[in-house]
């Protein structure tokens, strides 16, 4: 039965953001009837809550080979709970004491202790010491409250073992403690959580898993490399009288001493060059930082460093100062004096250093551990996979076991004596090179969430067999005797679009697009939605999809498979016989689609003369209206652009590498393309009618003219003249921009437009004037997506306001809040862009692994020319690589010159120069087992002393993994 | 039907416990003067039964409540970190507010006869006594030289207003001073003219103030020779003059203040020193009982 103690009052001190000291009263009534969670107990109610093995962790530890839970202390959690999460570690007390302290001390970790907590497999128990008549401790005078803690960790351990004496066998309660300094003031059974994981006997070593307690080095050693972070208060201060500014910050991914930090308020993003001004930032902090004068502003170098000499923080011994330090650190300043170079004035841009850190955002870092240098070190230097992350310093056991993998590793601390961070392993993801592990890798630095749909998702799943049940015809149009056709890639299994076309008896047209209706099954607010709003978008790498929807919905229900009757949410256009749209409709609908086309099929149908059914007869039609959108699209100044990474890629949704030499886009793929843009648009103008404020559509800004200036700059040394003053003349002057005998000089002038493009951005309507609405690249004041909603939420949210809109669906307080539209669209543009990216990775890694053990040399053209490099596109393979002109290392050094206003770069008699042709070799740099990357040299022209002899090797047969060329924006 | 009449409710007897006639004055004066004896039986320089209670409000730094004969006070000191003024940059600031509990129609009530000050009063001498005279010595609350300082605010509540509610209101202030519980503090590194301050959030590490020399505030009430203290409501309406004195223990003066009851008179020379000797000589008395009372607490 439950008894109350009297209220205890509880005081503490703070002091307000306004100066103010607040004795902060509070009482608490504190129980006797909270149960202790273990399955040894006989006298606590029985309850379902019981976590607690009754015979934990027997013999599990040599040196407390007692039956025992672990109590670790808020620290250990802080600092290792990596440990804690490990499935081989069990029985765990957590106390109210130290789930409060970690709550105060680290939000991630008390994520993560909640998270684990959570987990019913997990042999974890929640106790409620602070709460417990017994185990409730007061704070004595004078005593700080880790010390109260600290006691009352002990007062409730031993409530826990006398609670449990009568079991048999009685288990003991084992506080677990970080470091050794709190050990003496425990009289109970205690360890330090390295004593503990070291005698355990568990089947890897654990150890490595446990973050090194902090150096104190900084006491100690005499060398900084960094000067010291101000204290939050001073930052605080500094904040206030504008001495400092808050902003996040954006490693470089190209040079690892570059970054700049985006503050609120400032238009222009500020520069931070040099290791000491960087100041141990890693990328995505918030950090403080202070704004040079403006004499002392400085611009991007333009240098590509690679990764940090080879040499540089060997074996990351800051405090040992031997020879090869000391050279490294001669490269590196050498490095930093030739970013302070003279910079034109024109260039300069608001620079700063950081001063204070605000915020880490450290996450866990997927990499390789480079091979250490000396044989008897334990210390490692890891190399992330993401560009933008410091190497990380890392100390193993297990170092030999752990080379040539890709590991997980998370950072702990960066003082000021080392130079770089201090990091530890936690887990093993497989060889590098691998598919699996270097997929896995990919997904988990794209933060894509690849994880199996959990069982409450599939709960929100219809059961199966699924009936159309004629309630559901009777509320719905019905289109099952219209000659409904799909047209997709090979393979495809997620046929989420289908079109058909018939000739009205008043001699106009009708044309219908009939997209999947998800919403029907994907209802708002549930597991299902919620889980697809999180992860926004099907993801696509080339031997694997993610899927946003579980697989019933997206490969079968919501399929528009052939000779299937299926729900849809159609549109239909009556047009003239030029494609003047009349009128459109739009309607829940039930289908049958008569067959589920290919590309290729769909135009042989097309093609072939004695075919007059009812559905090659619709093609035709279709494809003749297409090209009359298409014709009038251009002439409204749409662009057809091109980008290297989709054009030449792998069929996402059949995950065939398709052969280059045969990938051609066919007029079929232009006729889906052009509805569904049609679609959209239609669905776009009548959502944003019906609800201007809370619309969710999507806009591409015009880039500033400022931005074409390469591509300006680039055609003109081609004494060829583009206009880019809107995009119409743009589109125009590309369309005439050719070069006799180079014919793939049109198609690298559209790549490099592209590069000058903005991201299109999902928004709702409400936060974006109207005339900011517009589609640059598509050439229409208003779109949205609306055509694929089984792999993108914006399209399941579109779905739903046109559901409303025709009043088939009913809205509800979330599609109407303008604000939680603003996070959809934040999450689904931010996720759109991880599985691009995710995406073009995958391609990447595909290619390694393709032209792993070959040397094939193959014709390039430069890209862009930078102050130490050469960027080239090979388009057979729609690869870009990076010549490194001024190496590292002297041999390769001949002395290129740079000429900023020409863009070239000269080596005697050789000019480099934007489009230029010439031949490369491609390998893969294998010689170090950690990174495995693409080496590209240059053939011809011959420089001596820089061009590599032409391989032997023929061109490889087949392909690398290509992607599909996504149809611009459809 | 009979006639329907509104009539007037009727005036109230005024002649309420606070009004006394001539003869009822002339009895009272007599036995003050001739025998020393006032009608309750107490000395000229007794007090009534004083009460204090410290730590009352326990999200307050400091906290006492005071009753004093018909009065009763509670006042509440708070802290704030706060920059210096410039003038003054090694003193700390001082605040108070005084507000009073009564009904607002006892309290606004302009025909009753006063019985001791309104709160603006009250406020005006604390502020005086407390803020501007030194009695709380202000460099005692410094921090940092010109950079941060305390700030001590004092809630004053009248929760009864009686005739000696300022002597209560002192004894208040003096008490939730001694109440106090300062924090200890942490003075982290300067740099650019700007420090912080941190302390930690344990109720038990702190400092308190030596209140030992602040002044306590006594108002006397003269009937022909005598001085009275802690006067009744009768022996007010007999008064012929009062005065308000803060001393402290050293009988250093702060503040005084002379009235003479509407007549024209003022103090005569002689009157002045022997009411400056034994308003002052009462204060130290007051407050060293005071002490010993707190010591003891």
């Amino acid at each position: 039965m439950a008894c109350r103690d009297p209220a205890r009052q509880l005081i503490s001190i703070r002091r307000t953001n306004d100066g103010n000291v607040q004795r902060v009263v509070r009482e608490r009534y504190l129980r006797n009837d909270i149960a202790c969670g273990s399955a040894a107990c006989r006298v606590c109610p029985p309850s379902a809550n019981v976590r607690l093995q009754a015979k934990p962790n027997e013999g599990l530890c040599g040196k407390f080979p007692a039956n025992h839970y672990i109590a670790p202390n808020a620290e250990v959690v802080v600092n290792q709970i990596a440990l804690l999460e490990h499935p081989e570690i069990k029985n765990i007390l957590i106390f109210s004491t130290v789930a409060d302290e970690v709550e105060q001390l680290s939000l991630p970790a008390f994520e993560r202790l909640k998270t684990l907590c959570a987990n019913t497999t997990k042999n974890i128990s929640c106790f409620a010491n602070e709460f417990h008549r017994d185990t409730f401790v007061e704070r004595n005078p004078k005593e700080s409250k880790e010390s109260r803690n600290l006691r009352s960790l002990v007062v409730a351990s031993k409530w826990y073992v006398e609670h449990l004496k009568h079991a048999q066998p009685s288990p003991a309660v084992l506080i677990l403690t970080n470091t050794d300094k709190d050990l003496a003031l425990i009289d109970a059974p205690a360890m330090t959580v390295f004593d503990y994981v070291g005698a355990l006997k568990t089947s890897e070593p654990l150890l490595d898993v446990l973050a090194k307690p902090s150096t104190l080095e900084d006491l100690k050693t005499s060398t900084f490399h960094y000067p010291p972070h101000l204290k939050p208060s001073v930052i605080q201060a500094g904040l206030k009288s504008a001495k400092y500014f808050q902003g996040k910050f954006h490693a470089s991914r190209e040079n690892y001493l570059e970054a700049t930090v985006s503050v609120e308020g400032l238009d222009k993003s500020v520069l931070i060059q040099g290791h000491v001004s960087l100041n141990r930032a890693v990328n995505e902090d918030i950090v403080a930082i202070e704004i040079f004068p403006e004499d002392k502003w400085s611009a991007p170098s333009n240098l590509v460093l690679e990764e940090e000499p080879d040499v540089d923080a060997a074996s990351g011994e800051a405090s040992e100062e031997n020879e090869e330090n000391e050279k490294s650190r001669q490269l590196k300043d050498d490095m930093e004096k030739k970013m302070q170079q003279k910079v034109a004035k024109k260039d300069k841009q608001p620079t700063g250093k950081v001063v204070g850190i605000i915020k880490r955002n450290w996450r866990t870092y997927c990499g390789v551990l480079r091979p250490k240098t000396s044989k008897t070190s334990t210390r490692y230097v890891f190399v992330p996979a993401d560009r933008k992350i410091p190497l990380v310093r890392v100390e193993t056991q297990q170092g030999d076991l752990l080379q040539g993998k890709r590991i997980v590793v998370a950072i702990d601390e960066w003082p000021r004596s080392s130079k770089l961070p201090i990091g530890h392993y936690v887990k093993r993801l497989g060889e590098v090179g691998d598919k699996n592990a270097e997929n896995e890798v990919l997904l988990l630095e794209h933060d894509v969430q690849h994880d199996k749909f959990s069982d409450a998702v599939l709960a929100c799943l219809p059961t199966m067999p699924w009936i159309l049940t004629d309630e559901e015809v009777k509320k719905r149009t019905d289109f099952r005797h219209l000659a409904i056709c799909s047209v997709d890639p090979p393979g495809c299994t997620d046929i989420d679009d289908a079109l058909h076309y018939r000739v009205l008896p008043n001699g106009n047209i009708e044309v219908g697009v009939h997209i999947a209706d998800v919403t029907h099954f994907v209802r708002p607010g549930n597991a299902m939605d919620q889980e697809a709003a999180s992860r926004g978008t099907t993801v696509y790498l080339v031997d694997q999809r993610i899927d946003m929807l579980p697989g019933l919905l997206s490969g079968n229900l919501c399929s528009l498979r052939g000779g299937e009757e299926r729900l849809a949410m159609s549109s239909v256009w009556e047009m003239t016989q030029t494609a003047e749209i009349l009128n459109v409709t739009f309607s829940k609908s039930v289908i049958r689609s008569r067959a589920a086309l290919t590309y290729g099929e769909a135009q042989m149908r097309i093609d072939d003369a004695s075919l007059t059914d009812e559905v090659t007869v619709g093609l035709r039609g279709l494809n003749r209206l297409a090209k009359i959108l298409r014709a009038r699209r251009k002439l409204n100044g749409a662009l057809f652009l091109a980008s290297p990474e989709v054009r030449f890629n792998i069929d996402s949704e059949t995950h065939d590498p398709i052969d280059v030499q045969t990938k051609e886009l066919k007029e079929t793929n232009f006729m889906v393309e052009e509805f569904m843009l049609l679609a959209n648009i239609s669905v776009a103008e009548k959502i944003h009618k019906e609800f201007p404020e809370y619309a969710l559509l999507r806009r591409h800004p015009a880039p500033p003219l400022s931005s074409y200036d390469p591509v300006l700059k680039a055609a003109q040394s081609k004494h060829l003249d583009l206009t880019a003053k809107d995009g119409k003349s743009l589109s125009d002057s590309l369309e005439k921009a050719y070069i006799p005998g180079q014919p793939y000089f049109n198609t690298m002038l559209r790549i490099l437009t592209t590069r000058c493009m903005m991201q299109a951005v999902y928004f709702c309507s409400g936060t974006v004037e109207y005339h900011d609405y517009q589609h640059y690249g598509l050439a229409t004041p208003i779109y949205t997506h609306f055509t694929s909603p089984i792999r993108r939420y914006a399209d399941v949210m579109v779905h739903r306001f046109l559901a409303a809109a025709i009043s088939k669906d009913v809205t509800y307080p979330e599609l109407l809040d303008r604000k939680v539209m603003d996070k959809v669209c934040q999450n689904i543009n931010y996720r759109h862009r991880m599985a691009q990216y995710a995406g073009r990775a995958s391609v990447s890694l595909h290619t390694q692994l393709f032209f792993r053990n070959r040397k094939v040399d193959e014709e390039a053209y430069v890209l862009f020319v930078r102050k130490n490099a050469l960027q080239v596109l090979i388009p057979k393979y729609g690869l870009e690589g990076t010549i490194m002109l001024s190496a590292k290392n002297d041999k390769t050094d001949i002395g290129f010159k740079f000429d900023q206003e020409d863009q070239s770069q000269t080596a005697g008699s050789v000019t480099f120069r934007t489009f230029d042709r010439l031949v490369v070799q491609i390998s893969v740099d294998q010689s170090s087992l950690q990174h495995h990357r693409l080496v590209v040299n240059v053939v011809e022209p011959i420089i001596p002393g820089f061009s590599v002899t032409p391989s032997t090797e023929t061109a490889p047969v087949g392909a690398p993994p290509k992607m599909r060329k996504i149809a611009g924006d459809a | 039907m009979a006639d329907w009449k509104l009539e007037e409710p009727e005036a109230e007897d005024r002649e309420d416990d606070a009004g006394i006639n001539e003869n009822e004055k002339k009895f009272l004066s007599d036995g003050i003067i001739d025998h020393d004896y006032r009608l309750d039986g107490r000395g000229p320089l007794d007090y009534r039964t004083v009460r204090i209670e410290l730590g009352v409000v326990s999200s307050a730094t400091g906290s006492a409540k005071v009753t004093l004969g018909s009065s009763s006070v509670l006042a509440t000191a708070k802290l704030s970190i706060r920059t210096p003024g410039k003038i003054t940059p090694d003193e700390g600031l001082i605040e108070i507010s005084v507000d009073s509990s009564l009904p607002t129609s006892r309290r606004d009530n302009d025909d009753e006869e006063d019985m001791g000050m309104s709160e603006d009063e009250v406020k005006q001498i604390l502020e005086s006594v407390y803020r501007e005279s030194g009695g709380i010595d202000k460099r005692r609350l410094c921090i940092v030289k010109g950079s941060k300082c305390w700030e001590l605010f004092f809630d004053v509540i009248i929760f009864e207003k009686g005739t000696s509610v300022m002597d209560a209101a002192s004894l208040a202030i003096k008490a939730a001073l001694f109440d106090a519980k300062f924090p200890n503090l942490t003075v982290l590194e300067e740099e650019f003219d700007q420090c912080e301050v941190e302390f930690t959030d344990d109720p038990f590490d702190f400092w308190q103030m030596d209140v030992t020399r602040v002044p306590t505030i006594a108002s006397l009430h003269k009937i022909g020779p005598v001085f009275l203290v802690d006067v009744t409501k009768e022996e007010m309406m007999t008064a012929d003059a009062s005065v308000v004195v803060a001393a402290d223990i050293n009988r250093t003066i702060y503040y005084q203040n002379t009235e003479c009851g509407g007549s024209e008179c003022g103090f005569e020379l002689n009157v002045l020193e022997e009411l400056v000797e034994t308003s002052s000589s009462l204060c130290q008395e007051i407050n060293s009982r005071l002490m010993k009372l707190l010591a003891s607490a």
